[in-house]
């Protein structure tokens, strides 16, 4: 039984920012290091920074011989409150646990030249270590960003109004500041089935295998490598190499570890999420959204729910594109206002586009529930799109705008200095992204050739 | 005494200013066609190379922004312009256009600039002969005026000499009468005109055109010249006619009103 057929009844995975865990079963994925690494988002590549910084810490203490903190410090059990997983049918994994905390230690002692250089990324122990595998890479991340993982759990379950507990339970969550792993109680989910906290994982975090892993390394930089070397499985009449055989090399040869690494990163561009195979569930939850859009009434009452609708459905068009959707509340002037905020954090041209002209790693949607959008409405939108949220902003109303509208949307453009642009979204726009979507179409080439009117227009 | 024909004079050489302001926006407007012609040419020849198998490909951002700016050139050249004004600068937001875009865009523009042409050429041709007809009229308009001073300055001197002329003995009767019938002639024309005293020959005018300026090209040759409607021959010679700047008044160019243009619309 899947854990979103019980703990959330009303969400389906393509609306959401994270990813849906299953009750018992682990799903094939894990949180990858690589892809906060290569984020825009100041916070995730912050978090990137937390991970490989407490890992050098590991890497000093082992190199100090203080082998009592090394193990302190690279202690890395499962987090089976995420739910990610390969090999175990249930959430009770091995972990690094301490056999593999001692593997990963003598890894590292046995290689001095990886402990001259530095760990850049913690998925380069995959590629020293026989024991160290893509599921303990997400294991050594999920641990250290369980603080994070805390905090984006509870504001998703605010944004979607998940039944939390207080005081659940959770071992093993690291304190940066102190840099110690605290025990502590906190308000979360739980899992029915085992009574666990949940975690929720952001989508964008999310890969099958980490996008430096040991299965591409021997297909690429470690055969280039056996090439050269005339050691080719043909030339020596024997298979290729095991795994122990490898990384007993690249321990050495951490040049070959340089360049691949190096490599990845050039590709990074190419390092997209996973997310689970659910895609025949697109059509459903497409057409689902838009009921529920129909189905809400015009009017400043139901400008909550409509809202929620938007963000939902911006989601399920934009996500992974535009990430960590959400709602921001103010009062101006006694009207109380809601804005949905994504973090552009996409690699698509067109959002690298507004990032770049438009100062646009914010985006900001702001919800109008009326029948027709007022120039005040306009004005004041205008105002909020600047340094802090970049100047490119939507308005997403029920209907239509009209000429006088346009014609002030032109004058924002025009009178700014960095140029402002505000377009408008529609009920029917909406239904034409998410169609798009759900058939796996390019939202974001639509919405490309929506900005490009507006800016045609304003020539 | 002011000169009896001052308004006149000053309208016309408002009017001559005016077209030759005109004159030189027509003259900035084939400056610049020929500029950007030189350069759609040479990027339209390129594109075109480049083009060739490779239709799908996005163009360089350097491409997109000299298209773009021809564009935006061609825009601020040429007005009223169906198919021009139907031409927006590309938006490439975060995807160049492909090859054959910009190629058919530059091909938009060459035809653009054909039909400009097209235009320019006649129109500038009529400013022209519009600003000599302007320039002839003020030419016999001033020499009309010098005239008119030195006569009153005879006239003040002649004032109080009674000394008779003396008729020249070597004159025949039959001169006599001759000059007695172009006094004729003459008093005729007065009559048609009796306001309009003072005769401007167009050799005169002529004269005064080749002096003030280095207008041998514009005056045209002996067989046609645009200001010729101004003149009507008298006793053999041409002269000015006065009487004609009264009734038809001065002869002003308009640009196109319908059509490409070169002047902004509303401007």
């Amino acid at each position: 039984m899947k854990l979103e057929e019980t703990l959330f009844p009303n969400l389906k995975q393509l609306e959401v920012d994270f990813v849906i865990p299953r009750q018992v079963e682990d799903l094939p994925l894990c949180v990858d290091p690589f892809l906060l690494y290569k984020s825009r988002d100041p916070e995730l590549r912050r978090l990137h920074d937390l991970v490989v910084r407490h890992f050098g810490a590991g890497v000093e203490a082992v190199k100090l011989g203080n082998i009592e903190e090394a193990e302190r410090i690279l202690d890395f059990p499962e987090v089976p409150e995420v739910g990610f997983g390969y090999g175990s049918k249930d959430k009770r994994g091995s972990g690094l646990g301490t056999i593999l905390q001692k593997l990963l230690i003598d890894s590292l002692t046995m290689s001095p030249a990886i402990m001259a250089r530095g760990v850049r990324h913690i998925e380069e122990m995959q590629l020293i270590s026989p024991g160290i595998g893509p599921d303990r890479v997400g294991d050594i991340a999920s641990n250290i960003l369980k603080g994070y993982l805390i905090e984006y759990t509870q504001r998703q379950c605010a944004i979607h109004n998940i039944p939390v507990e207080q005081n659940v339970p959770l071992e093993h969550v690291f304190d940066p500041d102190d840099g110690v792993w605290q025990d502590g109680y906190f308000d979360l989910p739980r899992n029915p089935k085992d009574g666990k906290g949940v975690l929720l994982v952001p989508r964008r975090m999310v890969r099958q295998l980490p996008w430096i892993n040991y299965e591409n390394f021997a297909k690429t930089e470690f055969r280039a490598y056996l090439a050269a070397k005339t050691l080719t499985s043909r030339s020596r009449g024997i298979g290729s190499p095991s795994k122990t055989e490898v990384t007993s090399i690249s321990r050495i040869q951490t040049s070959l570890i340089d360049s691949y690494v190096k490599q990845r990163e050039r590709l990074a561009a190419e390092a997209q999420p996973f997310l689970p195979p659910i895609r025949d569930d697109s059509k459903a939850t497409g057409e689902a959204l838009l009921a529920r859009l129909q189905q809400i009434p015009i009017g400043q009452a139901y400008a909550t729910t409509y809202q929620r609708a938007v963000l939902d459905i911006l989601t399920f068009v934009f996500c992974p594109d535009l990430i960590d959707g959400r709602l921001e509340e103010r009062t101006i002037e006694g009207t109380e206002r809601r804005d949905i905020l994504f973090t552009n954090d996409s690699d698509d041209s067109f959002f690298d586009y507004v990032r770049q002209t438009h100062d646009a790693l914010v985006m900001m949607f702001e919800a109008k529930n009326v029948s027709e959008l007022t120039m005040a409405a306009l004005n004041q939108s205008a105002t909020y799109l600047g340094d802090r949220i970049g100047r490119l902003g939507f308005i997403v109303t029920r209907h239509s705008p009209g000429e006088n509208v346009v014609r002030k949307q032109i004058t924002i453009f025009n009178d700014s200095q960095p140029r402002k642009v505000l377009l408008v979204l529609t009920d029917s726009d909406l239904a034409e992204l998410v169609k798009i979507r759900a058939a796996d179409g390019a939202p974001t080439k639509w919405l490309q050739r929506h900005y490009r009117n507006f800016r045609t227009a304003v020539q | 005494m002011p000169f009896s024909q001052q308004e006149k004079l000053n309208s016309a050489s408002e009017a001559l200013k005016c077209h030759r302001d005109l004159g030189a926006c027509i003259d900035e407007a084939m400056r610049r066609h020929s500029e950007q012609t030189s350069q759609l040419t040479g990027l339209y020849e390129e594109v075109d190379k480049l083009t060739k198998g490779r239709s799908i490909v996005p163009t360089s951002d350097l491409l997109v922004e000299l298209s773009n700016g021809l564009i935006s050139d061609v825009k601020t050249l040429v007005f009223r312009d169906t198919y021009l004004d139907r031409l927006t600068t590309f938006v490439p937001a975060g995807d160049n256009p492909t090859y054959p875009e910009i190629l058919i865009t530059l091909r938009v523009l060459q035809q653009s600039l054909k039909r400009f042409e097209t235009m320019l050429k006649p129109e500038s041709a009529k400013h022209s002969s519009i600003v000599l007809e302007l320039r002839a009229i003020v030419a016999a308009l001033e020499i009309a005026q010098m005239e008119e001073e030195d006569t009153e300055d005879e006239v003040a001197e002649d004032t109080g000499d009674e000394e008779a002329e003396e008729v020249d003995e070597s004159e025949t009767q039959d001169d006599i009468e001759n000059e007695d019938e172009e006094e004729n002639d003459l008093e005729d024309a007065d009559e048609d005109s009796q306001e309009y005293q003072v005769y401007v020959s167009k050799s005169s005018v002529r004269t005064r055109l080749g002096l003030e300026s280095n207008l041998s090209s514009l005056l045209g040759s002996e067989d046609r010249k645009p200001y010729d409607r101004w003149f009507e021959r008298l006793q053999g010679e041409y002269y000015f006619n006065f009487a004609m700047l009264y009734t038809s008044g001065l002869p002003n160019y308009e640009p196109p009103t319908a059509g490409i243009t070169f002047v902004k619309p509303g401007k």
